[in-house]
C-alpha cells in the first residue's frame, strides 16, 4: 500500500508552517514561568588575561540581584566535557570551566553569572562589577599558534598543539609522487564561519526541591545528548534526576548540538534559589559565545601521471580549534580527512592533522563539520590540476571518477562507499546548466566588458550514520497517531517528513499523525539531530515503527472483523476486509477489549551500519565586473543523489538553505580576529556579511538518485550536502573567470570584491610585465 | 538593550529648559544606537521627542529636515517636480542595513551625529549642500555646511551639549542632477563607498562629486568647470592622500581609494551625457 497523497515521495506542504506563520511558534525566549528570573553573563573583554574579581560582594548586594556566581562559587562542578575522540590518539583534554577561574583564554570567556529579578538588574550587576587584570599575550591564528617561540594560549599547558594525527601510507604516497609525471599543490584557507540562526540560545532552568530534580527548557539539536554531558560530567548528578525540554528551534546548523556553560549555570542558579531563571543570547552575545566552525589552512598536492590519473593525494592541515576543546571538536578535522579522496579512484593517500589552540572561540560542529572542508580541498585541487594539465575540469574528472561497478569502493582513507554514479549526475548538471553554450555567453559577457567564469564541483560527503535512533507509534483515542522520537526539528520539516512515513503504512493524512519532540521525560532516548541523520536513520525507525503498528492494528481488526489478518487492508483511517466495504475506524480499534497499551504502540530502533554517502555536482557561473571585483552568481544547478526522495519541497529547502550558506561563506562571510590584541572585529552583523536574499541566486534543484543500501529507506542524508558541494563550485567558477582573464591561479575564500579586485590588478601588472 | 546607567529621563518641551549642560546628559532621538550597547558615561537622557519638531517642511527655499526626522519618513517625502534630485533621498535611505525597527525609530539628525564613515544621512546632507543648524547650549544658534559637519570617525563640530536641530537641503540642489555609486559586501550591507554627484540643470559646467564612507568623513570636490576624467583623478589625489582612505573590515584603503577613483569617474561620465532619469546605485 502507497498513498498517493502523502506518502513517501509526495511534495507534501510543511505541516508546521502554519504555527509559524500565524507566530504562535513557541521558542525559548517566548517562556516564562512564574517567579522567573534573569540571568546575564560577564565576559573576558581580553583574549588572554589572568584576572582577579574584586568585588562580587558588592554586586550581590545590587537592587534585585540574587544570586552571583564566581569560579569559586560553582568550584564542585566538573569540566564540560569533550567526547570526541580520534582513533590511535590520547588527547591530554584541557579544563573547560564552567566559569574561567582566574585565566581568560579568549574574547568571551565566561567569568560569572549574575542572577536577578529583571533582566536590567542582571545586567547592571554585570557592568558593576570590577576586576583587576594582567592582560596576556595572545595568539588568534591556527598557524601562528604552532610557530615557534608562539604566546601561550594557556598557563600550564604543554605546548599549543592539541593533537597531531595522520591518515594513509605516508611511505607508499612519497614513492608515488616521486615517480608522478605530474605534481600540483594548493594552499587553501577555509575561513572561520559564526552559525548566526535566528533563534539564538538560550536557556530557562528549573528546581523541583520535591523530587531533586532540575528541568532545563533550551535551544538544542538534542536534549538527551545534552542532559547526559551536563548532569554525570558537570553537575555530578544522575541523568534521572534532570528533564530537558526543546521547544521550537529556529536553526542549529551543528552549533546547538552540545551543552554550553550557560545550561549548567541555569541549572545551579535554579537550584540555588528554588526559582526559575532564564538567559537568551543577544546576537553578540553569539558571536562571543557559542562555538564557531570551519578555521583550516591546508596545503594539498595531487600526483598525476602521464593520463592525467590520479595517482596520489598528500594533505597537510592545521585545524584552530579555539581555546578550549569543545564537545565534538577534536573529531571534525579528522572526519574532513577520511573524506579527502572525494568521488575520485586515487589509489594511495596521506593526511597529516595537526590541531591548535589559540585564544579565540572554541570551534566545533557547524553545517558539515569537516566534509565541507574536504570536498573545499579536493575539487579545488583537482581543477587547479585541470589548469596546469590543460584538460578541461569536468574531462579530468570523468577520468578518474571511480566507476559504478567499483561499488562498493573503499577508499584510501578506509572510507567505504555504497554507491554513486558521479559521471551520471555530473553529465546531467552539466545539460541542465547549459556547460556546451558557456563559449557563447562568455563572449558576450566579455563583449560586454565583464569577466565570465563556470565551475562545477562533484562532491561527496559521510552522513546519516549517527544513531541508533528509536521511534514509538501509538494509536490515539481519536483514531490519530503520536509519534515520539528523539531526534529534534529546528527547522527542517520533521513533523511532516515522519507524517509522511507513518502515512505509508497506516494512510493517515499529516494532520492526524502528532510527532513529539524535545522532551527527554517522554521520550526515553534520542539521538538528536546532526549528521543529517534524522532521515537515514530516525526515519527508518518511524517507518519500522508504522509498519509495526499496523500490523497491531490488523491483528486487533482480525478480531473485530472476525477475518483474517492477510485478508486485511489499511486505508483513509480504518482497517477494512479487502474487496469489501466491512471495516472498523482507527477510533473504534482502539476501544476495543483487547485493545491495551502494549497493542496500541509499536516501537522500532534503527541501527545504521554506516553512514550514507550522499553526492552531487554543484554547477556555478559567474560574472565578476573586473573594476570593482563584485561577483554575480548568473545561475546555479545542483543535481544530487540523495538515494530516495521522501520530499522534494523538504529536499529543496534543505539543498537552497545549505546551498545559501556555502554561498555566503564563498563570497563574503569572514570572522577576523585582531591579531595583536585577539578582538573579534566581527562581532555583528554590521561587519559579519551575511548572505540576505538579494545575494542568492535561483536554484535549479534535480536529483539523479542511487538507491542506498545500507538502510531500508534508501535514503541518503541530506541537510549538509548543499553548504558542500557549494563552496568549491562558486569558487571553481571565480578561478575558471580569473584564470580566463588574467592567468589568476588561485582566490581564497571568502572572494570579496576587494580580493578579486586585488587579483586582478596584479594578473594585469604581470601581464604588463 | 536597558541603559542600566541612566537614573534620569527629561522631557522638555523646548530645548531652552536645557540651559545646564553637565557630563552624563545625552539627547534622545530615536535611540537606536543609544540603546544598541551600555552608555557607561550617561546617567540622562533628554528626550527630544517632546518638542514635536515637524518632520519635513518643504518651501521655495528647499526642504527643512528636523534632527528627529525618521528615516521612514524621509523615505516617503515627495517633492515638487522641479525637485528632481528628490530621489536621492530614498537612494540614500536604502543604503541603510536598516531592520524594521530602525528604519522606523532611527532618525536623519541620529545618523548625522553618530558621524561613522559609512552613514548615508551624512552623504545625503553633504551631497545636497545642506546647512545644518546647531543649537548650542550656551549661545546663539549657529550653521554649519553638512560636508564640514563630520570631522573624523565618530567624531564632528558639535560643542558640548550642542544640539542638530535642523537640516537644510536648498531647493538649488535638490532641482539639480544627480548620480549616486555604492559599494557593499552584501547588497543591504554596510557602506564600503559611497559616492554622489551633483550637477546643476542650470549650468554645464558645474560638478560636484561627494565622497564618502572610503574616507573617515565626508570629502567634495567642487569644479567649476566640468572635469576630464584626468581632472578628477587629480583632483582626487590632491585632496586624499593615498594613506587618507578609511581601513575596516570592508574594504582596506588601497581598495577604497580605486572604488573612489572608478565610482567617480562613472559619476563623472554619467553627468556629463545629457540628462536623463538617474541610475540606481551598483553594488560592488
Amino acid at each position: 500500500m502507497r498513498p498517493a497523497k502523502f506518502g513517501f515521495g509526495q511534495p507534501v506542504r510543511r505541516k508546521e508552517d502554519e504555527a509559524f506563520l500565524r507566530g504562535s511558534g513557541r521558542y525559548v525566549a517566548d517562556f516564562a514561568p512564574q517567579g522567573l528570573c534573569h540571568a546575564a553573563v560577564l565576559r573576558s573583554p581580553h583574549a588572554h588575561a589572568r584576572f582577579r574579581i574584586e568585588n562580587a560582594a558588592a554586586a550581590r548586594g545590587m537592587p534585585g540581584v540574587r544570586l552571583v556566581l564566581t569560579a569559586a562559587d560553582v568550584a564542585e562542578l566538573g569540566f564540560l566535557p569533550c567526547t570526541a575522540s580520534v582513533p590511535d590518539q590520547t588527547i591530554a583534554v584541557p579544563p573547560y570551566p564552567i566559569v574561567a577561574n582566574g585565566e581568560a583564554l579568549h574574547v568571551g570567556d565566561c567569568l560569572a553569572f549574575v542572577v536577578a529579578d529583571t533582566l536590567f538588574q542582571a545586567q547592571d550587576a554585570v557592568e558593576a562589577i570590577a576586576l583587576d587584570w594582567e592582560a596576556l599575550p595572545c595568539v588568534v591564528d591556527g598557524r601562528a599558534a604552532l610557530a615557534e617561540g608562539a604566546p601561550r594560549v594557556a598557563t600550564g599547558r604543554a605546548g599549543n598543539l592539541a593533537y597531531e594525527t595522520s591518515i594513509g601510507d605516508a611511505q607508499a604516497t612519497r614513492s608515488a609522487f616521486a615517480a608522478a609525471r605530474h605534481r600540483v599543490s594548493l594552499n587553501l584557507v577555509n575561513q572561520r564561519l559564526v552559525a548566526n540562526y535566528l533563534d539564538t540560545r538560550g536557556v530557562i532552568g528549573e528546581y523541583d526541591p520535591a523530587r531533586d530534580r532540575i528541568t532545563l527548557t533550551l535551544s538544542s539539536q538534542g536534549g538527551h545528548a545534552v542532559r547526559d554531558m551536563l548532569c554525570e560530567p558537570v553537575l555530578k548528578i544522575p541523568a534521572e534526576r534532570m528533564r530537558v525540554i526543546t521547544p521550537d528551534v529556529g536553526g542549529g546548523f551543528g552549533t546547538k548540538l552540545f551543552p554550553y556553560r550557560e545550561y549548567a549555570l541555569a541549572a545551579v542558579a535554579a537550584k540555588r534559589l528554588r526559582r526559575p531563571v532564564k538567559w537568551v543570547a543577544g546576537r553578540t552575545e553569539h558571536f562571543l559565545g557559542d562555538a564557531h566552525g570551519r578555521d583550516n589552512f591546508t596545503l594539498a598536492e595531487l600526483a598525476l601521471d602521464e593520463e592525467a590519473r590520479f595517482l596520489a593525494l598528500r594533505v597537510d592541515t592545521i585545524a584552530n580549534l579555539g581555546a578550549y576543546l569543545s564537545c565534538y571538536a577534536p573529531l571534525i578535522p579528522y572526519l574532513g580527512a577520511g573524506m579527502l579522496p572525494g568521488v575520485y579512484d586515487i589509489p594511495v593517500c596521506h593526511v597529516r592533522v595537526r590541531a591548535a589552540y589559540t585564544n579565540t572561540l572554541p570551534v566545533d560542529a557547524y553545517r558539515g563539520a569537516g566534509r565541507p572542508e574536504a570536498a573545499y580541498v579536493i575539487e579545488r585541487l583537482v581543477d587547479a590540476a585541470a589548469r596546469d594539465l590543460g584538460i578541461a575540469p569536468d574531462r579530468l574528472r570523468k577520468r578518474n571518477f571511480i566507476r559504478p561497478r567499483a561499488m562498493p569502493y573503499r577508499t584510501a582513507t578506509g572510507k567505504r562507499y555504497d554507491s554513486g554514479e558521479f559521471s551520471a549526475h555530473m553529465a546531467q548538471a552539466q545539460a541542465s546548466a547549459d556547460w556546451k553554450g558557456f563559449n557563447k555567453r562568455l563572449a558576450r559577457a566579455k563583449k560586454a566588458g565583464r569577466l565570465r567564469g563556470i565551475g562545477l564541483a562533484t562532491y561527496i560527503e559521510a552522513c546519516g550514520g549517527n544513531g541508533p535512533e528509536n521511534a514509538k507509534l501509538r494509536l490515539e483515542a481519536d483514531g490519530g497517531v503520536e509519534l515520539l522520537i528523539g531526534t529534534q526539528s529546528t527547522g527542517q520539516g520533521h513533523h511532516t517528513a515522519y507524517a509522511q512515513l507513518v502515512a505509508d503504512h497506516l494512510d493517515l493524512p499529516p494532520e492526524r499523525v502528532r510527532v513529539v519532540q524535545g522532551d527527554t521525560d517522554l521520550i526515553a532516548t534520542g539521538g538528536g539531530t546532526g549528521g543529517s541523520s534524522s532521515i537515514p536513520c530516525g526515519g527508518a525507525s518511524v517507518a519500522g515503527a508504522a509498519r509495526k503498528l499496523a500490523a497491531n492494528l490488523k491483528t486487533l481488526a482480525a478480531d473485530a472483523l472476525e477475518a483474517s489478518p492477510a485478508d486485511l487492508e489499511i486505508a483513509g483511517g480504518e482497517v477494512r476486509i479487502a474487496g469489501t466495504d466491512r471495516s472498523i475506524a482507527f477510533a473504534a480499534i482502539a476501544k476495543l477489549p483487547g485493545a491495551d497499551a502494549e497493542r496500541l504502540t509499536a516501537q522500532d530502533v534503527f541501527v545504521p551500519p554506516q553512514e550514507t554517502f550522499p553526492n552531487g555536482t554543484h554547477v556555478a557561473e559567474v560574472e565578476i565586473d573586473p573594476d570593482t571585483g563584485a561577483v554575480d552568481i548568473i545561475s546555479y544547478v545542483v543535481v544530487d543523489d540523495f538515494g530516495m526522495t521522501l520530499n522534494p519541497l523538504l529536499l529543496a529547502g534543505q539543498v537552497h538553505g545549505g546551498s545559501a550558506q556555502g554561498i555566503g561563506q564563498a563570497l563574503m562571510e569572514r570572522t577576523v580576529y585582531d591579531a595583536e590584541s585577539g578582538q573579534l572585529i566581527t562581532a555583528s552583523l554590521m561587519d559579519y556579511a551575511l548572505p540576505r536574499a538579494a545575494d542568492v541566486p535561483a536554484f535549479r534543484f534535480e536529483t539523479r538518485n542511487v538507491r542506498c543500501r545500507t538502510n531500508p529507506l534508501g535514503v541518503k542524508g541530506a541537510g549538509e550536502a548543499g553548504a558542500i558541494g557549494s563552496c568549491p563550485a562558486v569558487m571553481n567558477a571565480i578561478a575558471d573567470a580569473l584564470w580566463r582573464a588574467f592567468r589568476i591561479r588561485h582566490i581564497d575564500m571568502p572572494a570579496t570584491p576587494e580580493r578579486i579586485w586585488a587579483a586582478i590588478e596584479e594578473g594585469r601588472r604581470v601581464h604588463t610585465l | 538593550m536597558n541603559l542600566n546607567s541612566v537614573v534620569e529621563v527629561k522631557r522638555p518641551a523646548s530645548a531652552d529648559e536645557i540651559r545646564q549642560w553637565r557630563d552624563g546628559y545625552a539627547w534622545l532621538a530615536g535611540g537606536t544606537w543609544l540603546f544598541s550597547e551600555p552608555q557607561d558615561a550617561t546617567d540622562t537622557l533628554i528626550d527630544l521627542d517632546q518638542l514635536h519638531w515637524p518632520a519635513l517642511e518643504a518651501s521655495s527655499a528647499g526642504l527643512d529636515i528636523a534632527a528627529t526626522c525618521r528615516i521612514a519618513e524621509l523615505y516617503r517625502f515627495e517633492g515638487p517636480a522641479e525637485w528632481i534630485a528628490t530621489p536621492l533621498l530614498r537612494e540614500c535611505c536604502n543604503c541603510f542595513l536598516a531592520s524594521f525597527k530602525i528604519w522606523n525609530a532611527a532618525t536623519v539628525g541620529g545618523n548625522i551625529c553618530m558621524s561613522l564613515p559609512a552613514g548615508p544621512m551624512i552623504s545625503l546632507a553633504a551631497a545636497l549642500e545642506a546647512t545644518l543648524t546647531l543649537w548650542p547650549r550656551d549661545a546663539a544658534p549657529r550653521e554649519v555646511p553638512a560636508v564640514d559637519f563630520v570631522t573624523g570617525n565618530h567624531t564632528n563640530v558639535l560643542q558640548r551639549g550642542e544640539l542638530l536641530r535642523n537640516i537644510h537641503l536648498p531647493a538649488r540642489a535638490l532641482s539639480g542632477r544627480f548620480a549616486l555609486r555604492r559599494a557593499s559586501l552584501t547588497q543591504l550591507g554596510r557602506s564600503a563607498a559611497l559616492l554622489i554627484g551633483t550637477r546643476s540643470v542650470h549650468s554645464d559646467d558645474d560638478l560636484l562629486i561627494t565622497i564618502t564612507a572610503t574616507t573617515p568623513r565626508p570629502l567634495q570636490l567642487r569644479f567649476d568647470r566640468f572635469p576630464s576624467a584626468n581632472d578628477l583623478r587629480q583632483a582626487i589625489d590632491a585632496r586624499i592622500p593615498a594613506d587618507s582612505y578609511f581601513d575596516d573590515v570592508h574594504g582596506t584603503p588601497a581598495y577604497k581609494r580605486h572604488l573612489t577613483y572608478y565610482f567617480a569617474e562613472q559619476i563623472r561620465a554619467e553627468l556629463a551625457r545629457p540628462a536623463k532619469p538617474a541610475q540606481p546605485g551598483v553594488r560592488a
